[in-house]
């Protein structure tokens, strides 16, 4: 079990991580500002994910339900993952009159959710272990996680487009979530939400060229 | 108070963060790249740092290890921007001449940007070790009942000051004082910090008090020689200048060099550096070009914009050239870009019936600059005092889809997409934005970057810019792309298919003699244009230019 919360935890905050990078680089576009949408969504993330950890030690109640808990984050996260992008240029064709500070809270509004229920992710993981050394463990994975994520981010930009990265990351937190899942009969609803869920983020994949044009109209609404 | 500190502390190293991610990015130009690989990073590090100060660090004094994490945080955090501009400065008079076989100057920014990771990794490591110290003090000290000193809190402390450091930064701070002075600015809060902690635990002795002197007086005199610094930046940099050897007789001739040139003035705004290159300042680093070289000139993010002794045949033929392949002359006028004013001004001076001319800029600085300015207003004759402009400050992307108006011709004068910035006004989302808002007649004309190396095959990689120019222009719908412009090459368009062509008897207007040159039709260097669908530039998946 120990090597796999371990690889649970870097898996986890892989995807937090890409998720961030994800919609950083989508509100650069609305914001007109590679470094403003970085610097702001970076900063915007930081705080959910601490809001996230504080919530989470303030609520901590049942320690025995953890795992289920953790799984309904991931499908959250997974799914915000698939439609957050979407979302984002809907909402951005209406706010385009709004005065800057406004527009940029509202665009900026994905990145909170993410953060926030990552945010949780990691305090989870470690009420799971008792040893000090252990829970240093869970940390460091994590954040070797969060690096491979930045690495990877620039490469998986340009050769998939920001949509297919994200609906690669959401899988991964998909397959994160049915893991945490307990085998056999048990939780069968849960696991056919998942296996739907990725179903439809494979076709999401495969009618991705298809889907761009349909983008590409949310986006141009209006314009006509 | 604790409480306080933690914020403060996160504060600074956010900005940190930040700002050398910003640097990294603004040098390299590669903006993803620099801020993606800057944040992994700097995470590492602090993760690792968490986990050092657990396993090797925890049973020592916390307050002399905060006092050497400080020392050495304000001291190495503080003078970060000014380290990567030094070595960045260093490594370009060094190394960017043709001799060095293996690093040539493609490859030369990402090997910056990779051992730069080293020292954003570093300043990660430190800024990782301070929260666990303040977590170990606060455990040391009796239990309090007040509700600010959970360790959720102290958590909670540490995540805002990032997130105020974010905004701070970005929104505030960096365009009143610049990103050298900021980083300097940040490192003296550091240093105040740990003062008031130390006094605050009395802790504070004589050597203590010695040891501080230390990191204050090297940022104090780094800071007042900042814009040294960044003179010597700009000037080697837009000089071209190098070190013909590694010895003191060759630096001291390079400090005589660019102290002989005139200061280069620096604007740095959320959205873009502006440069302003001084007269005669470029005669030896454009040679083949000393018509460009002998006036001055104004550098986006240290990618030309415009140069005085050139302006005119650039600004006359994308005035010019509209009206000679349509035959009608438009009334009203859409600029996007062209904060400069000076296709403003030319449009006024060409175009005798014209009604409104609307240009939409998106950083206020420019305009600023444009108006007050006295060698730039003077060049483009206060255009933006006229009536008939209207300026809008905003983002042309976004602008273009809420205006509802229609225009007879839309001028878009851009800088080349080298980051992903500008890269999004070159994509297919934008150019279905702009051609909604033509008249039935309307024409748009683009200054695009089109090349072609005639003589060595090899450097024409595709897809070339010309490439991704003309696949993105036919999936968006335009049915007429015309290219003129030997010198500087314009694209011509309209939605409906016509067939046109440039004649010199067509250009009725009086123009300069060199632009009676450039306006010619380029096609024959257009011939082997590919048009295909991955080469359309994408907000969501772009495609990159290379030139």
């Amino acid at each position: 079990m120990t090597r796999s919360i371990l690889f649970i935890s870097f898996l986890l905050a892989f995807c937090s991580l890409f998720y961030e990078l994800i919609f950083s680089q989508l509100i650069s576009v609305f914001m007109g500002s590679t470094i403003l949408g970085y610097s702001l969504g970076i900063g915007t993330f930081v705080l959910a994910l601490g809001i996230g950890s504080i919530v989470y030690d303030t609520l901590t109640i049942n320690q025995s339900k953890n795992l289920k808990r953790l799984f309904y984050i991931e499908l959250a996260l997974s799914l915000s993952g698939l439609i957050g992008g979407y979302v984002t240029i809907i909402f951005a064709q209406f706010i385009t009159s709004f005065p800057f500070l406004l527009q940029s809270l509202i665009l900026l509004f994905p990145i909170v959710i993410i953060g926030f229920l990552s945010g949780m992710e990691l305090p989870l993981l470690m009420g799971e272990k008792q040893e000090l050394k252990e829970k240093f463990h869970i940390l460091g994975l994590d954040c070797i996680g969060m690096f491979s994520a930045a690495i990877l981010f620039p490469a998986c930009f340009f050769l998939l487009g920001l949509f297919k990265t994200s609906i690669i990351v959401s899988c991964i937190n998909l397959g994160v979530a049915y893991t945490l899942l307990p085998p056999k009969r048990a939780c069968m609803i849960e696991k056919i939400i998942v296996l739907s869920i990725g179903v439809g983020a494979c076709l999401l994949f495969i009618f991705d060229s298809h889907l761009s044009v349909f983008r590409q109209s949310l986006f141009l609404r209006g314009v006509s | 108070m604790i409480f306080t500190r933690v914020l403060i502390l996160s504060f600074c190293s956010m900005c940190y963060q930040l700002l050398m991610a910003r640097t990294l990015a603004e040098l390299t130009h590669e903006y993803i790249l620099s801020y993606s690989l800057s944040f992994g990073f700097f995470l590492l590090g602090m993760g690792l740092g968490g986990i050092y100060y657990g396993r090797s660090l925890s049973h020592k004094a916390p307050l002399n290890i905060f006092f050497i994490i400080e020392i050495l945080l304000a001291i190495f955090g503080g003078l970060a921007v000014f380290l990567i501009f030094s070595s960045f400065t260093f490594m370009n008079v060094s190394f960017f001449s043709e001799r060095h076989l293996y690093l040539t100057k493609d490859v030369l920014p990402y090997v910056f940007l990779l051992v730069m990771q080293f020292f954003v990794f570093f300043i990660g490591f430190l800024s990782g070790l301070e929260l666990p110290v303040w977590l170990k003090v606060k455990e040391t000290k009796k239990p309090t009942s007040h509700i600010l000193s959970g360790t959720g809190a102290l958590l909670g402390a540490g995540y805002v000051g990032g997130f105020l450091g974010s905004v701070l930064v970005t929104l505030l701070i960096v365009p009143v004082f610049g990103v050298l002075k900021t980083c300097i600015l940040i490192g003296f809060i550091n240093v105040v910090t740990l003062m008031e902690s130390l006094f605050s635990h009395k802790q504070f002795t004589i050597k203590k008090g010695i040891f501080l002197f230390i990191p204050v007086i090297i940022l104090y005199t780094c800071g007042t020689q900042d814009k040294h610094l960044m003179q010597l930046h700009l000037k080697t940099w837009y000089l071209k200048a190098e070190l013909a050897h590694f010895n003191i007789k060759s630096i001291k001739w390079l400090f005589k060099f660019t102290q002989s040139h005139k200061n280069i003035l620096r604007i740095e705004s959320p959205y873009q550096n502006i440069d302003i290159i001084p007269k005669n300042f470029l005669k030896y680093s454009i040679p083949y070009l000393d018509l460009y070289g002998k006036g001055m000139a104004l550098y986006l993010n240290r990618q030309p914009q415009f140069f005085s002794n050139f302006w005119k045949t650039y600004h006359e033929s994308i005035v010019v050239g509209g009206p000679s392949l349509t035959g009608k002359e438009p009334e009203n006028i859409l600029i996007l870009g062209g904060g400069d004013g000076l296709l403003a001004s030319q449009i006024i001076e060409f175009y005798k019936n014209v009604n409104t001319i609307t240009l939409v800029e998106i950083d206020p600085a420019m305009i600023k600059l444009a108006t007050n300015y006295r060698p730039l207003s003077q060049l483009n004759q206060q255009a933006f005092k006229n009536k008939k402009v209207n300026i809008i400050i905003d983002d042309a992307f976004t602008y273009i889809a809420k205006d509802k108006k229609k225009y007879d011709a839309i001028f878009i004068d851009f800088p080349f997409p080298r980051s992903f910035d500008l890269s999004r006004l070159y994509s297919i989302e934008f150019y279905k934005r702009v051609k909604n808002r033509l008249t039935k007649n309307g024409f748009i004309i683009l200054d695009v970057p089109i090349w072609k190396d005639l003589y060595n095959e090899t450097l024409n990689v595709k897809p070339m810019p010309q490439d991704i120019l003309y696949s993105t222009l036919t999936h968006a719908g335009y049915k007429t792309i015309f290219a003129f412009g030997k010198m500087e090459p314009f694209l011509f368009l309209q939605t409906d298919k016509k067939s046109i062509s440039l004649k010199k008897k067509k250009i009725k207007y009086e123009v300069s003699e060199q632009t009676r040159k450039n306006l010619v039709s380029i096609h024959n260097i257009l011939e082997d244009v590919e048009i295909k669908s991955e080469y359309v530039n994408s907000v969501f998946k772009p495609v990159r230019f290379r030139y």
